[in-house]
């Protein structure tokens, strides 16, 4: 990768950085004095800082000369460029600025993650030299960021008691934001599935074996496993309000133990990643 | 007669389901952070002794094949036979029958608001604005308007779990019945491979480097001949690209370093074998054997252990070990070419390359599994993306309408929707709050 490129790169990522640190500074303004100028600044800097993030990534990918979705660094900065993109998605179709006190700090965390991860741009090994692995990660991309959403609605849901008469006017009603988390776990359940087939059959063609019980397929498995039993216990059993936003959180908890915590913590065929 | 009843109740029901979802997690977080495989004396000394005792007796260390896991496992397959088995014709009928207007008034459930419209062509207006198509029914006297969309959708849950049985099903008896085995050598050996029916010749091997040294492809090119009808096929095998013949992969799955080693006596030349890492030359005459325990093509020791500088074979050194009969004699390094001298007998390694393993799998049951994905998948998207949802409306003698909405999952968000729609045409005149709390309708099981 050229010097230029690189220099290119850390720029766009570090304006991506700050554009997410201000727009989280600006939401919690925004929740403290209740300015809905300040809800504005924060919801256009996510914007442009996704402009820049994907900047980011396009230079990388040229300089790196294949997308950028193959270690811990370009997955991290991708999982953020996700979360961002699902809460636009999630703020055009909704309209409800409150979502970003909780999305933009989870934001923050998980590019402040990448951050820390070292930048070098590394040849890809073997067993990722696949189109699968690039359908496998954008996949989980999309569904970790919606994950996220539903997550950071999920608190807004739990902490909405605690807000007053006049902050809850002005936002949806506890059943809406109830209904809108269920909707973005969907949405990120069908692509966690995606990601568990397309990585399946990643694995079936570099290792013969399309699922071995390794702790980064257990734990999505895991994943899969509570979010299916949100939409069980919601659909069939009418689990609704505390109880399944409580669940949203567990599962958001879960995919960060699978992204992080197994990488750091056991030993896995997916210690790369 | 009655126990047996309760039985088969529990069985299809949908708490057990969820019951067996619960502990399947709970054993697969289980599964995951305690380290599975490992020999028994292994966690009696890492975890307290108590803990060690009970990880053997429940077998925690081997988890994904203890009896009880699969026993689990296959009562939630089960559970999921009879709940589609018995569900079908439920979903049948109601896919038929259920949504229409007389089944809608059949409910008697009260309306959702009341609507005065702009003018005439705002009911249907609302309607596609809500991308529906209404049909003007008359009923007993009265004007009604219904349409229903995405009706398909009711049959989403079911396909999903019809998909996840075949996956189940698919992936425990591949499990019983695949073939996994594997061949490895160096290039001009041929291997039977007596569980396939099989001869594997190696034909070529190359390991592709970058500058750096990383490496950039594994490359194998074999040729497997089947022993029962003599058919031969060539091909090559690369990471991410196994060769497939006679119904099997052949995968490129692992490489290491390999070596002629020579034993003489004297000048006599006693034995001569390619060992790969890890093997053993034997001699008949004394039981004395040395093993190829380990290869360094590009030897560096700094004192803090033996480590390879490239892989490029510029100093290339063999760890050796020597046992005598069967006990450990002697261990050292020495480079290819040179003598280990024991007595009168004299080892060599020479001609140092890499060996390739090619693993062999056949899985009778992975186009079961591959459907099974798409069918979960598919039905996923069905469930919650083709939400089946109903508008329907009543004209009043004074010009107004009672309007009802009904969606099987995300009733709120679609209630909004209609509500939103009904403003934008006309001026709503009265609530469901009115008329008694708005029920949602689920989707029993």
């Amino acid at each position: 990768m050229s010097q230029t490129l690189i220099t290119a790169e850390n720029i766009l990522f570090y304006v991506t950085v700050i554009a997410y640190f201000v727009s989280t500074a600006c939401y919690f303004y925004y929740f403290a004095a209740r300015s809905s100028k300040a809800a504005q600044i924060a919801t256009a800097l996510i914007a442009a800082g996704f402009v820049f993030h994907t900047l980011s990534l396009i230079v990388r990918g040229i300089g790196a000369g294949r997308i950028p979705l193959s270690n811990q660094f370009e997955f991290a900065t991708a999982f953020a460029w996700g979360i961002a993109l699902c809460y636009l998605l999630a703020y055009r179709k909704f309209r409800v600025s409150a979502m970003g006190t909780f999305i933009a700090p989870i934001l923050f965390l998980i590019i402040g993650y990448a951050a820390m991860q070292s930048r070098e741009v590394r040849d890809l090994m073997p067993a990722l030299q696949s189109n699968w692995l690039v359908l496998h990660v954008s996949t989980a991309i999309i569904s970790y960021g919606s994950f996220a959403v539903s997550c950071g609605i999920s608190l807004l849901y739990l902490f909405y008691d605690r807000l007053s008469a006049e902050r809850q006017s002005a936002m949806p009603d506890k059943k809406k934001l109830d209904q809108m988390s269920y909707r973005v776990i969907t949405f990120g359940f069908l692509f966690l599935t995606i990601v568990m087939i397309t990585g399946a059959i990643w694995a079936q063609r570099a290792w013969g074996h399309y699922w071995t019980w390794d702790p980064k397929e257990t734990w999505s498995f895991i994943t899969w496993l509570i979010y299916a039993l949100y939409l069980h216990l919601r659909i069939n059993r009418h689990w609704i309000g505390k109880r399944t936003a409580m669940f949203a959180v567990i599962g958001f908890v879960c995919v960060i133990f699978t992204f992080i915590g197994v990488n750091t913590f056991i030993p896995s065929i997916h210690s790369y990643a | 007669m009655k126990l047996l009843k309760k039985i088969w109740g529990v069985f299809h029901s949908m708490k057990c389901a969820i019951v067996l979802l619960v502990i399947l997690t709970a054993a697969c977080v289980a599964g995951s952070l305690i380290p599975q495989g490992e020999v028994a004396s292994y966690y009696t000394t890492v975890y307290p002794e108590w803990a060690g005792k009970l990880i053997l007796a429940v077998r925690l260390d081997d988890m994904f094949s203890a009896w009880w896991f699969i026993v689990m496992a296959g009562l939630l397959c089960l559970n999921l036979v009879l709940c589609s088995i018995l569900r079908f014709p439920q979903l049948l009928r109601n896919y038929r029958e259920g949504y229409t207007l007389k089944a809608r008034k059949k409910r008697n459930r009260p309306r959702d608001w009341e609507w005065m419209p702009k003018e005439e062509a705002s009911v249907r207006n609302v309607f596609l604005a809500l991308h529906f198509k209404p049909a003007v029914q008359e009923e007993d006297g009265e004007t009604w308007q219904y349409a229903v969309r995405n009706r398909v959708g009711i049959w989403g849950s079911w396909i999903c779990h019809l998909g996840m049985i075949a996956v189940i099903i698919g992936f425990g008896l591949g499990q019983k019945y695949m073939l996994d085995t594997y061949v490895y050598g160096v290039p001009g050996q041929e291997k039977q491979v007596e569980e396939a029916g099989l001869r594997v010749a190696i034909d070529d091997f190359e390991v592709k480097l970058r500058d750096d040294y990383t490496v950039e492809q594994y490359q194998a090119q074999i040729t497997v001949k089947d022993e029962k009808s003599g058919k031969e096929a060539s091909g090559t095998t690369k990471v991410n690209a196994p060769f497939h013949a006679f119904g099997m992969d052949f995968f490129q799955n692992s490489t290491g370093w390999a070596a002629t080693a020579k034993a003489y006596k004297g000048s006599e030349l006693l034995d001569e074998q390619v060992l790969c890492q890890g093997e053993f030359i034997s001699l008949e005459e004394i039981p004395l054997q040395v093993q190829m325990t380990a290869f360094y093509p590009d030897y560096y020791n700094d004192g803090t252990g033996p480590t390879t500088l490239t892989p490029l074979l510029k100093n290339p050194v063999v760890i050796y070990t020597i046992y005598y009969d069967g006990n450990f004699f002697q261990m050292d390094a020495i480079g290819t070419g040179l003598p280990i001298q024991i007595d009168d007998y004299r080892f060599v390694f020479e001609n140092p390359q890499q060996y390739t393993l090619i693993q062999i799998v056949k899985d009778p049951t992975m186009t079961y599994v591959g459907l099974g994905g798409i069918l979960v998948i598919l039905g996923i998207i069905l469930a919650f993306f083709c939400r089946t949802e109903e508008l329907w409306m009543r004209e009043n003698a004074d010009g107004t309408y009672a309007v009802f909405c009904r969606s099987v999952k995300g009733a709120e968000l679609f209630a909004d929707a209609v509500e939103e729609a009904l403003r934008a045409e006309g001026e709503i005149t009265g609530t469901k709050e009115e008329e008694g709390e708005h029920v949602t309708d689920f989707n029993h099981r």
